[in-house]
């Protein structure tokens, strides 16, 4: 099965089921005229078992995709239409609860040690199902895409057996319960969710129209509802100050590469054009100038980085592993200016030291994270064992790679292209080690892709993306592409998330600001550990001399980077991961490209890179990434608009704002014309007036019965004296001028009457 | 009944009358009325049709509205069926109607053995003058009460229905007029559907209404068996109008105006019951509602129709002329299509804007 057209196995088989189900039950004639409702019932059902079953496919996807779910899902389909004829409701249950059950046995008779784990440790497993739903990601799951295919029939099943009975709210429930789930692992995001509870109320909307045989215009109801929810759901949060925003107007999501990962620790989103935040986020006193590493992601979903495993506390000095190779100690301690998530520490931490101790737990990646967020005064130290390699070993470490290692961190997702895959093996053609190839990959990255923090997000897989079609990026995309290249040559790497240096304020002491943040590359060496590399352009100058000298790089910045004592092995010559001046003043993250707007003031090193950074996001919009900014509605937006436009049409039918204008106009409206013209218009403004007080008339009732029944209740005795005179002049086919006079002045005094006012303005 | 050869009830005048206006351009139509007749003034053609229904109640009880249908036909130049089980007092009716108009009546007993010169009469050698000369059938009567018509065979069924048709009878090759004004009332009853030859639906649409009698309510009845003791009331009734008056009468019934929107609505009721039975009513149809309409307005002592007029018309008049898939024979004919009827009367409106 290709990834690249998407099948929609759902759809398919709903109108045949459909249609045999009517007949078989003799609904046929009923059909005729509400086979349509049933019909936009069913896809709507259909688009909301997509909505789930999207996200469990795109589960799989990430762990190199599966063959197995969407035939599973089919067959699923296919079942409950079979089963909605033979099998009675109770049975069909029992079955769906059977395959969930099922499912689930056939995760854990999978997963090593899970039938153990079974028998063993119910308890644990009751844990880890707590875990899932207060948001542990599916994706974070060892094996997700065996999850997923065990998850996926049970709840098919059953929406699909009680949509094809015409139950459609059961239908929807058990479809929802499993979206449900899958929001509650995180999993399914916001646009997924919408869909699928917007295809849900359509589905039971329709659904009663089928059952109860209503028209097109009674769905008006509904067409506002959903269009209600779908512009409400995303533009105002319910919960003010959650982590997660709401999807924005502006569609952004985080805006900075800070929040991509901050925001929530467990996953880094890739997004599109960032802005950058001058707030200070902590102080730095360190041994040595280093990247402040805040976190590592080991699985690529193809949009976005996923840590897995669940953190475990620290058990205090000792309990963290060291380097294998050669390492040197480096002891930093920070101190918080304003609250995060995150715990910045130097790759790689062994010790925690101080209050912070108590609160910090490490994932499985061997990263420090709070267990609650650190707020600002709080302080501690780390002490962090780098990994020492020289060069010369790093070429030489060859590609023995211990298995759980190359397990975990070699995984790509199903969207990886095949063409990604040849290129990248061209770019690397005749390396002889893995430095080599990182080497290659950062250095093509760096030749071929510009810096730029005005982008557009591209759909799919980023990697893909990036390396074949994007020609400039920020450090996110760099990254993550260097990332997938060098897993498809079966390097063992991943991202790493985190800050820059920042600024250096004498001392051995750093600022470090928002816009510091930074995305890099770890790539693993056999007896050496994680390594750093950085495959982003070393900012400003970079792109000037891109400009003008192509791929010429820069000696400068190589000393530069010598000067400061830079030990990371990223020693590529063209360009450093992060520059510090010969005179000691730090150019803020190279990364961010803050500096964009004064290139040539490189040399003073004066500047604070707090404004560097305020000058250099101005200087971006006019620096020739041109007419970006300019602010088109994006397609969502558009999508938005419509579905606001199409909700107040429905919104003003069912309260009938048009037809009361037009009434209202109707209702006085009284051109001059010939005698029976003006009684039958005199007539038609009394029906309509009559309409508004009694009833409107009947189809096939005559005026005269109309007057006889209105009588009854009241009627002024001049309607009638219209309806006498309307009924001369059209049926005896003579009046003359002045009894149609007479009708109109009774219709005008009824009007008046009816609406006081307006009717004395006009008099 | 072996000698139903005999009209056994023929009274007053039987003289043929000779006009003929064969005003016959529209199809299927009656010959337009004689225009040496003076039209009544609306009001005077009210009076004398609510008297003439006046008078037939005093000897028909509770039946309202089927006395009007009747006196509707009359005013309209229609014939009319009367179908029901026996002895509701069809031809009670039709004999009480006759004796109110002052006009000729003579009764048609139809049997199987009935021949069509038993009902248009025949010519007899008058031994005497030493040639044929014609004596004429029950059908040279103003009202004809066709007695179980659909006992008789088609043959002899044709034979009245001729007369209605084309208000003349054709007898060896002499076509003679039969009198004015001509109205048939023909019953039937279809308790016993094995020994009747039923009417086809291309003669059934000669009439102009069909109309039901029905069981009288027990009050109705008691004071029916209050007014029969002693002598019938029907052997007391007396004349309240004359032919000639009920002529005037009739010719200001086609001077009633009907407007373009009016006939519009006949056709939209009758094109609603062509869309939705497997017969429809036919333009024969459409042309008797409307006639009947005119009738219904001159009764009312309106010179013009109104929709309320077709409505009130729409069953009686298209009520036979329907079939549906589903009509079963037996019990309660027509009552799916005076379902249908009803049907196009709530769903068609009454004004093509509305």
């Amino acid at each position: 099965m290709s990834h690249t057209d998407p099948p929609t196995p759902t759809p398919a088989p709903a109108p045949q089921a459909d249609d045999e189900w009517a007949t078989e039950t003799g609904y046929l004639a009923d059909l005729r005229d509400t086979g349509r409702f049933r019909v936009a019932a069913l896809l709507a059902t259909a688009v909301l078992t997509w909505s789930y079953v999207g996200v469990l496919r795109s589960v799989t996807q990430v762990g190199g995709g599966t063959t197995t779910l969407l035939p599973v899902v089919v067959v699923a389909v296919l079942l409950a239409a079979l089963a909605a004829r033979y099998v009675p409701p109770r049975a069909a249950v029992a079955v769906a609860v059977a395959a969930v059950v099922g499912g689930y046995v056939y995760y854990l008779a999978v997963v090593p040690d899970g039938v153990a784990l079974l028998l063993d440790r119910t308890g644990r497993l009751v844990a880890d199902a707590v875990t899932l739903l207060t948001g542990l990601q599916v994706v974070q799951i060892t094996r997700a895409d065996v999850w997923a295919v065990g998850f996926a029939p049970g709840p098919v099943f059953l929406s699909w057996y009680l949509a094809l009975r015409r139950r459609y709210l059961g239908g929807v429930v058990v479809g929802g319960l499993a979206l449900f789930v899958l929001v509650l692992t995180n999993d399914a995001g916001p646009v997924t969710t919408l869909s699928g509870v917007l295809a849900g109320i359509a589905a039971v909307g329709l659904g009663e129209l089928d059952r109860r045989g209503g028209t097109l215009l009674q769905a008006d109801v509904l067409v506002m509802l959903v269009a209600v929810i779908a512009v409400l759901a995303p533009t105002i949060s319910l919960v003010p100050g959650t982590p997660v925003d709401p999807l924005r107007l502006n569609l952004g999501g985080p805006s900075t590469v800070e929040g991509t990962f901050v925001g929530s620790p467990d996953e880094m989103q890739v997004v599109g054009a960032i802005e950058l935040s001058t707030e200070v986020r902590f102080r730095v006193e360190s041994d040595e100038e280093r990247y402040w590493r805040t976190g590592v992601y080991d699985r690529f979903t193809g949009d976005s980085w996923v840590r897995t495993g669940q953190p475990s506390g620290y058990d205090g000095s000792g309990s963290l592993p060291e380097p294998e190779g050669p390492r040197r100690e480096v002891v930093q301690t920070y101190r918080i200016e304003s609250q995060v998530r995150t715990m910045p520490g130097v790759n790689q931490p062994v010790e925690v030291i101080g209050g912070a101790s108590e609160i910090a737990e490490v994932t499985r990646q061997g990263t420090l994270l709070p267990s609650e967020p650190l707020i600002g005064g709080d302080e501690y130290r780390v002490r962090s064992s780098v990994p020492d390699a020289g060069e010369a070993q790093l070429r030489r470490a060859g590609t023995d790679y211990p298995a759980a290692i190359e397990e975990r961190y070699t995984r790509l997702p199903a969207s990886t292209s095949s063409e990604f895959r040849e290129t990248t093996a061209e770019i690397t053609a005749g390396a002889d080690s893995p430095y080599e190839v990182a080497e290659r990959i950062e250095t093509h990255l760096e030749e071929t892709k510009n810096y730029s923090t005005r982008i557009r997000k591209p759909g799919g897989n980023i990697a893909n993306a990036f390396l074949l079609e994007m020609d400039a990026g920020y450090c996110t995309y760099f990254a993550t592409t260097m990332v997938a290249m060098l897993r498809s040559e079966g390097v063992p790497a991943r991202v790493a998330a985190g800050y820059t240096p920042g600024q250096s304020v004498g001392g051995d002491e750093y600022v470090v600001r928002g816009l510091n943040a930074h995305i890099w590359v770890e790539a693993y060496f056999p007896d050496v550990g994680w390594v750093r590399f950085d495959p982003t352009p070393a900012g400003p100058r970079e792109r000037l001399e891109y400009e003008t000298v192509q791929g010429d790089g820069d000696g400068d910045g190589g000393s530069a980077d010598g000067a400061g004592g830079e030990t990371v092995p990223t020693l590529t010559p063209t360009t450093p991961p992060t520059t510090v001046g010969d005179d000691g003043a730090t150019v803020t993250d190279p990364g961010l490209g803050t500096v964009t707007g004064f290139p040539g003031e490189r040399g003073d090193g004066q500047t604070p890179p707090g404004d560097a950074g305020v000058a250099g996001t101005d200087g971006d919009g006019a620096d020739g990434d041109g007419g970006f900014p300019v602010p088109l509605p994006s397609g969502e937006q558009t999508a938005l608009g419509a579905l606001s436009a199409v909700g107040l049409a429905a919104g003003a039918h069912r309260l009938g704002l048009g037809d009361r204008v037009s009434r209202a106009v109707r209702l006085r409206y009284q051109p001059a014309a010939e005698p029976v013209d003006d009684v039958e218009r005199a007539a038609d403004r009394l029906e309509l007036l009559l309409s508004e007080r009694y009833r409107p008339r009947g189809t096939g009732e005559t005026r005269r019965e109309y007057v006889d029944a209105l009588e009854a209740r009241g009627l002024d005795d001049r309607a009638a004296r219209v309806f006498e005179i309307y009924e001369r002049a059209r049926h005896a086919g003579s009046v003359d001028r002045e009894t149609a006079d007479e009708a109109v002045r009774l219709v005008d005094g009824l009007v008046a009457d009816r609406t006081p006012l307006p009717g004395r303005l006009a008099g | 009944m072996t000698d139903a050869d005999s009209p056994t009830e023929t009274e007053t005048e039987t003289e043929t009358e000779t006009e003929t206006e064969p005003d016959a351009t529209v199809p299927n139509s009656s010959p337009a009325v004689p225009r040496d007749v003076e039209p009544l003034p609306v009001e005077e053609a009210a009076a004398t049709a609510r008297s003439v229904v006046e008078n037939v109640e005093r000897v028909i009880v509770g039946h309202h509205d089927e006395v009007e249908d009747v006196v509707v036909a009359l005013l309209a130049r229609g014939h009319v069926l009367l179908e029901d089980v026996p002895g509701v007092g069809k031809t009670m009716l039709a004999r009480a109607v006759a004796r109110s108009v002052d006009s000729s009546f003579r009764r048609v007993q139809f049997t199987p053995d009935l021949l069509p010169s038993d009902v248009t009469g025949s010519n007899v050698f008058n031994q005497k003058t030493r040639e044929f000369e014609f004596r004429d059938g029950p059908v040279f009567a103003n009202i004809v009460l066709g007695d179980e018509i659909n006992r008789a065979p088609p043959k002899t069924q044709s034979a009245l229905l001729e007369a209605m048709e084309e208000l003349q009878v054709t007898v060896d090759g002499t076509t003679r007029p039969v009198p004015r004004p001509f109205t048939v009332i023909a019953t039937q009853n279809y308790v016993e559907p094995s020994r009747t030859y039923e009417l086809p639906v291309a003669e059934l649409d000669r009439f102009m209404k069909k109309v039901r009698l029905g069981y009288p309510d027990r009050d109705e009845e008691t004071e029916m068996l209050d007014r029969v003791v002693g002598t019938h009331p029907i052997e007391d009734l007396e004349p309240v109008t004359g032919r000639d008056r009920l002529r005037r009468a009739i010719a200001a019934v086609s001077q009633v105006t009907t407007e373009e929107a009016v006939r519009d609505y006949a056709a939209r009721l009758a094109g609603f019951t062509r869309t939705h039975a497997t017969l429809g009513a036919s333009p024969r149809g459409t042309i008797a509602l409307l006639r009947a309409a005119q009738a219904r307005a001159t009764l009312a002592g309106r010179d013009y129709v109104v929709p309320d007029d077709v409505q009130a018309e729409a069953a009686p008049v298209f009520g036979h002329r329907i079939r549906t898939t589903t009509d079963d024979v037996g019990e309660a004919p027509d009552a799916e299509a005076h379902e249908l009827v009803e049907q196009a009367l709530d769903r068609v409106p009454v004004d093509r804007t509305q």
